[in-house]
């Protein structure tokens, strides 16, 4: 294991706990990505036209000079215009171009639209697809957003998200949905955060929901669930040292963080589950820290 | 569950799906058969409000010939596998390139991307489902041939077979596709290869000019349907004319819809205006130019007040009638008087030219699709609210004035209902209109997806109790749009589908057909 990480993870609680009540746990190293492929040490930022771009830039960066393998410590960067609606056989070069090199992109909607066909027509391989939102109104349940559909746990970026954006007492949910569920047998170590309950549900194992602040049945409901499931506690705030995350100045940096750390295959908090949620609100509720409210992006994972 | 795949065709278990898998391997190469979740993944992104799983692939296959799919039919009937085609599949707002039912089997014919023919003089083209639009512009442009393209808004990506087959729509005189689509090569269930019209004589050099054959017209039972694989498809270009004048007429109110839609249908009918017209209401324009986020924040639908204040900050009315003249300029000086003077008539008409708009981003983009020129500016709707929901809601009306404003009246209602704001347009026809509406919403907000998902519903429902059909649908509400064309076309449909393809295997579910 990278000793960056290492030095990072320490203080993690390693509960065996979950793992002797048969549930599946949280990785919190790269059990699964112990062996990068050459596309995760090939990794580059796609930035779309968006006003986001710079923060989640910022973010990225970081999680490269904390993450990075060697040779891979800093991110070559691509800042799109608006080219994606003018001509878009540019950048569907550019993917022709990339062999064996993993893209985190980041857009808007209307180009995400449009780069998601161009990754298909590429043959490209989308390991992560993220949509994330802050609340333009006071009266918003949660004041950020995060919906991932991800191809296996082992690219799962929420955890880490969640981690970071709990430090900074920001209101949140995140989901993520796995298309590819790792058995148990696939050797993941496991590990909590800290001041999240974990529940499952009895009927479906593979379905997770780590709430903090709020009741199982709200949390389950602020993110679309069914609202009469039965969730069964399996771990109660444990008492775990966070990961240590450098500072980040914003929800969108911690997301650029977040999403590059995952794509360079750190492995951390991941889980062994078809979906999960994280839901966090906090006592004393801010939900615009940073003026980014209403401010909203698409991010990609893919390698070509 | 499944260890080695991200879904299973409905009934068939691992075991046949394996065998099935491998067979398709040996047909295709290893690299065209997909089955991993990064592989899939691509294939699965929808922009309707019900869950992704509900339409997860369980493979992709990427054929390249006829022969090919005709082995893999056999192999779908072998093992009773259902698979989804799609050619460039750019149904966006319509469930895109996703299966209708989960487990289904893509096949996907991107790699199909041959333009096999185009004839300068009889002006048409025969290609392959793969093609785009854009290669198609490219090949023409050139090979010098002097021919125009009618293409959708997503125009570059997408292609013309998809489009077609799905009877959409583009904006130049030969918007209505279907209408200039001439012989198809179809691989039937049971493998046989079935040419359309005069395709199915031998050395007959007439399959892409006459389009009737002899006996049963074929061809639209191949459209919106399930009953073949259409591997080849002719259709007619349009010759570029030596002249084209795009305008765009304003109005100010919305009940001057009723006196647009009287004061173009003559003209429309008659010729003078050949294109079809699009009526564009304020909010569907407004994405090009400006954020709903900059005038409203919070839940409900966007008040009138704010879209009074967008149309005055971006210069757009609440209507706004894009079209165009084409011909010589002695023939467009002709027809220019005849609409001026149509238009001009209340006084209520702000008539704008191409010199006069030619700043505007929203009629760039306008005039551009008018004569057949690749922009994706449409994409912009998708950020009008953000977070990846759009559905197209697409009923039919006469293009009669009061009609019109009956069913804006509707949409608006029903979509003000629902927290849904009412970015609309009509596409005049030859006597009809397409009135199309994009139902977007934030997908990452649960309750704002329920609300679409329910909006849509009722949508459906109103309309077809007052008897307003809806000509085309996502994967979600197929059954239900079905069902709003009676019981004897459902069994009218089904008989053909048992005749045609008894096991089922393609794309069961595409327009409720099973």
């Amino acid at each position: 294991m990278d000793e960056t990480r290492r030095n990072l993870i320490k203080g993690m609680l390693t509960g065996g706990t979950l793992l002797a009540l048969g549930i599946p746990g949280i990785t919190q190293a790269a059990s699964t990505t112990s062996t990068l492929s050459d596309n995760a040490r090939n990794c580059h930022l796609l930035l779309g036209n968006t006003p986001i771009g710079e923060a989640f830039a910022t973010g990225a960066r970081t999680a490269c000079a904390h993450y990075g393998h060697s040779g891979q410590n800093t991110l070559a960067t691509f800042q799109l215009g608006d080219e994606l609606l003018i001509s878009p056989q540019h950048i569907a070069d550019l993917l022709a171009r990339s062999h064996n090199m993993r893209w985190v992109a980041v857009m808007d909607y209307a180009h995400a639209a449009i780069f998601t066909e161009l990754v298909r027509n590429a043959d490209g391989r989308l390991l992560a697809l993220g949509s994330h939102a802050s609340a333009s109104n006071a009266d918003a349940a949660l004041s950020l957003r995060h919906r991932w559909t991800t191809a296996s746990p082992a690219y799962s970026a929420g955890g880490l998200l969640a981690s970071t954006l709990v430090q900074n007492g920001r209101s949140f949910s995140i989901v993520e949905n796995f298309l590819k569920t790792p058995f148990p047998e696939a050797g993941l170590t496991e590990a909590l955060l800290p001041q999240f309950s974990s529940y499952g549900l009895a009927d479906q194992p593979a379905t997770h929901l780590h709430c903090a602040g709020l009741p199982a049945p709200e949390a389950s409901q602020l993110v679309g669930w069914e609202t009469s499931a039965s969730w069964d506690l399996w771990v109660s705030s444990p008492a775990a040292a966070f990961v240590e995350n450098p500072l980040l100045g914003n929800w969108i940096e911690a997301t650029g963080y977040a999403v590059v750390a995952a794509a360079l295959g750190t492995g951390i908090h991941q889980q062994a589950c078809a979906q999960r949620a994280f839901v966090h609100r906090p006592g004393n509720r801010n939900l615009d820290h940073d003026g980014l409210a209403g401010k909203q992006f698409v991010s990609f994972v893919i390698d070509v | 569950m499944t260890r080695k795949y991200i879904a299973l065709p409905q009934g068939v278990s691992e075991k046949d799906f394996d065998a099935a898998i491998n067979n398709f391997r040996k047909v295709l190469s290893d690299d065209a058969v997909l089955t991993s979740a990064e592989q899939l993944a691509p294939y699965i992104k929808t922009m309707m409000p019900v869950p992704d799983a509900d339409h997860t692939p369980s493979a992709a296959l990427l054929a390249t010939t006829v022969e090919q799919i005709q082995k893999i039919v056999a192999i779908c009937n072998q093992y009773k596998v259902p698979i989804w085609m799609i050619s460039t599949g750019k149904n966006l707002g319509y469930g895109s390139a996703a299966p209708a039912e989960r487990g289904q089997v893509v096949l996907d014919l991107k790699r199909m991307n041959r333009i096999l023919e185009v004839d300068k003089d009889l002006a048409f083209a025969l290609v392959e489902p793969g093609v785009t639009y854009q290669q198609l512009y490219d090949y023409i442009k050139e090979h010098k041939l002097g021919l125009w393209l009618s293409m959708p808004a997503p125009s570059a990506i997408a292609g013309p077979v998809g489009n077609t087959l799905d009877r959409g729509v583009g904006y130049t005189p030969y918007g209505e596709h279907f209408l200039f689509a001439c012989g198809m090569e179809v691989v039937l269930a049971n493998g046989e290869v079935l040419r359309t019209g005069m395709g199915s004589m031998p050395n007959s050099n007439t399959w892409q000019v006459f389009k009737w054959g002899y006996g049963p017209y074929l061809d639209g039972i191949f459209t919106q349907s399930n009953y073949g694989i259409v591997t080849k498809f002719g259709f007619w270009l349009m010759p570029e004319p030596p002249a084209f004048k795009p305008f765009v007429i304003q109005y100010q109110h919305e009940e001057d819809i009723v006196e647009i839609v009287e004061t173009i249908r003559p003209l429309r009918i008659s010729g003078v205006i050949p294109n079809a017209v699009v009526i564009a209401h304020a909010l569907y324009e407004a994405p090009v130019k400006a954020k709903r986020s900059d005038y409203v924040s919070g839940p409900g639908s966007i008040p009138d007040e704010a879209v009074y204040r967008i149309m005055k900050d971006h210069k757009l009315g609440i209507w706004n009638v894009y079209a165009a003249l084409y011909g010589t300029q002695e023939q467009i000086d002709v027809n220019w008087k005849i609409v001026t003077q149509a238009f001009g008539q209340s006084g209520k008409a702000k008539i704008l030219t191409e010199q006069e708009a030619a700043e505007d981003p929203a009629f760039v983009y306008r005039a551009k699709l008018m004569r057949g020129e690749m922009t994706l500016t449409e994409f912009s709707l998708y950020n009008w609210r953000g977070g990846g929901g759009s559905m197209w809601f697409a009923p039919v009306s006469q293009a009669r004035g009061s009609e019109t404003l009956k069913q804006m009246a509707l949409t608006k209602q029903i979509l003000a209902k629902y927290g849904l704001d009412y970015s609309g347009e009509f596409i005049v026809g030859m006597r009809d209109m397409h009135h199309i509406v994009d139902v977007l919403y934030d997908k990452t907000d649960p309750e704002q997806t329920k609300a679409a998902y329910q909006c849509f519903d009722e949508l459906l429902t109103e309309f077809s109790a007052r008897g307003y059909g809806t000509y085309r649908v996502n994967t979600a509400f197929m059954d239900k749009v079905a069902e709003t064309y009676g019981p004897v076309q459902r069994k009218v449909h089904k008989t053909l589908k048992k005749a045609l393809d008894p096991n089922g295997i393609l794309a069961p579910g595409k327009s409720g057909i099973r």
